[in-house]
């Protein structure tokens, strides 16, 4: 349909995702004389970290989140808010990408190079009772005190692992909540003079987590090393939290407590979103340190998939910063790509910057590892995937009939197939299904997304508005 | 879980919504989601197949868990919602207030 085609938005350079990857991507190429169209999910740009609040809500917000973010009304950048890329197929030597936003949004655009920064989301770690209200994220906490500010509770119970659980516990205590108690997945992290190294420069970050630390301390607030949530109950809503060890067991077989709470944020890391990547077809390979199958990609950050680039958190959790560097990096290898003239001195500066800031990301991969998904705590009646209701009980009686793939239990049980495509219970139900089977994670397959990877209303799949 | 709106700057406008057919008072600026949370209403919706009350979870347009009905449109995510005078949201859940 060449004809058609020739109607659809044809730019240079698409990068989707304008949080600190795409952002810095966006700035790069700007530098190098590539115009950028930069289409993101939110109404503003700025992702999670650079996320505005809302000036009605907060007086200072006028104030500079990153000066990334001034660089969007240059007049070689277009930003299309507020729209979902639910697709991306090759076409020619370049990219079609499919998009559902507002009314007057273009839905479909041709791009010769596309770098792709879709962040990540809270590393969903499901337990009896985690559907109740009450049991949010530490991302959705963090955004509803910082950004909404609302403080969604009373009396806080934090279980997950690192060092953003003691920022947002900072957070809630500053917003005048109870935290009763912050549980860490791990171990203390006694290693973590080893990275002393690493870690050196890291001031900002460094005092920001002790400040946290002493903060909790004098809340009197419960700190527990290898503890979680085991359980959440209450009628309709959060009332208490069952907290004991990561694993020994049954309830019955270990110690463990009973806490009242309102309100139980889980901060178990993050989880790339690969959605996109992985409908597109780039190659992606299991990561067991960050238990999360990832994009190949080469030197440059570009995926299998040739003028396809995949940065940022959604590439592999490392932060901001090192989401910032990726994005720096594969927009200077897209700009040559598009015959720009790029400076090797520039190359090797952003490679060096960029290898800093991965080793201090990898110290807290270390610290902080990404727990199982505490398949010693799982239920058969613990609800597995929040979208189509299904249980642990019904993905081990389809393993017990001789299901060996995530295709094949997606298949016969529908989980994963619901409206998060699954982002919520992709990981868990791998982990799940390994551990019935007795096999590693990586010999169970991978589930392909297909398009549409954000649900679409049937009329937004079409080429034109109806 | 109650919660509780932070201090607004002064003068900061308000603007009223429905919610469940009760006029509410909201920000400019919040969420559908944040508004319904104000309020003490923590249940959202029920779930189809177990009848299980679901509200706020991901609070970043992921998990698709916090859906409503807002100005008469289904499935709306909550938490990605910005309020607009006289907005009409019906959730699926009675209050818990």
């Amino acid at each position: 349909m060449p004809d058609v085609i020739a109607n659809h938005l044809q730019v240079e350079l698409a990068i989707v995702g304008a949080g600190p990857a795409g952002l810095a991507a966006a700035a790069e190429a700007s530098d190098l004389g590539v115009p950028v169209t930069l289409i993101d999910l939110f109404p503003r740009p700025g992702g999670q970290y650079f996320k505005p609040t809302p000036a009605e809500l907060d007086g200072e917000s006028g104030a500079h989140l990153s000066p990334l973010l001034d660089r969007l009304s240059q007049a070689d950048m277009r930003v299309i808010s507020d729209t979902a890329v639910w697709g991306i197929f090759p076409e020619g030597e370049g990219y079609l990408l499919c998009l559902y936003g507002p009314v007057g949004t273009p839905r479909r655009l041709l791009a010769r190079k596309v770098i792709l920064a879709p962040g990540a989301h809270d590393r969903p770690v499901p337990f009896p009772g985690w559907t109740l209200p009450g049991v949010i994220t530490a991302g959705a906490a963090l955004t509803l005190v910082k950004h909404q500010r609302l403080l969604p509770g009373r009396r806080f119970l934090l279980s997950g692992t690192g060092p953003l659980q003691l920022v947002l516990a900072r957070h809630l205590l500053d917003a005048g909540g109870e935290v009763a108690a912050v549980l860490d997945a791990n171990p203390f992290p006694w290693r973590g003079w080893r990275h002393a190294r690493a870690a050196w420069g890291q001031w900002e970050r460094l005092g920001e987590g002790w400040a946290a630390w002493r903060s909790l301390r004098k809340a009197d607030a419960l700190l527990r090393w290898g503890h979680v949530v085991r359980r959440a109950e209450g009628e309709g809503q959060v009332e208490q939290a069952i907290i004991g060890p990561v694993d020994g067991g049954t309830d019955e077989a270990v110690a463990v407590d009973r806490i009242a709470v309102d309100t139980i944020c889980l901060g178990h890391g993050l989880a790339p979103s690969v959605q996109l990547a992985r409908q597109a077809g780039c190659e992606h390979r299991y990561d067991p340190d960050q238990r999360a199958y990832l994009p190949v990609r080469d030197e440059s950050l570009q995926s299998t998939l040739p003028g396809l680039f995949v940065v940022g958190d959604g590439a592999g959790i490392g932060g901001k910063d090192v989401a910032q560097w990726e994005g720096r990096l594969a927009a200077l290898a897209a700009a040559a790509q598009l015959t720009r003239s790029v400076a090797a001195d520039r190359i090797a500066a952003v490679r060096r910057e960029l290898a800093r800031q991965r080793r201090f990301a990898a110290v807290l991969i270390d610290l902080f590892p990404a727990s199982a998904h505490l398949g010693d705590l799982l239920t058969d009646d613990t609800v597995l995937c929040r979208c189509e209701e299904i249980t642990v009980g019904e993905i081990r009686r389809v393993v017990a009939e001789g299901a060996e793939t995530l295709n094949a239990v997606r298949m016969v049980t529908r989980a994963g197939m619901g409206r998060c495509q699954g982002r919520m219970c992709g990981g868990p139900v791998s982990e799940l299904l390994a551990r019935e089977l007795g096999q590693p994670v990586e010999a169970l397959g991978q589930v392909t997304p297909r398009p549409p990877v954000v649900p679409v209303p049937l009329e937004g799949l079409l080429e034109e508005e109806a | 879980m109650t919660s509780s709106r932070l201090p607004r700057p002064a003068g900061s406008p308000t603007l009223t919504v429905s919610v469940d057919s009760e006029i509410a008072e909201a920000h400019p600026g919040e969420t559908v989601a944040t508004v319904l949370l104000a309020l003490g209403r923590q249940t959202f919706r029920h779930t189809d197949h177990l009848h299980a009350p679901r509200g706020l979870f991901c609070g970043m347009g992921v998990c698709f868990d916090c859906l409503v009905t807002i100005d008469g449109q289904p499935n709306v995510r909550a938490c990605m919602t910005p309020v607009h005078a006289g907005m009409t949201i019906e959730t699926g859940g009675p209050s818990d207030a």
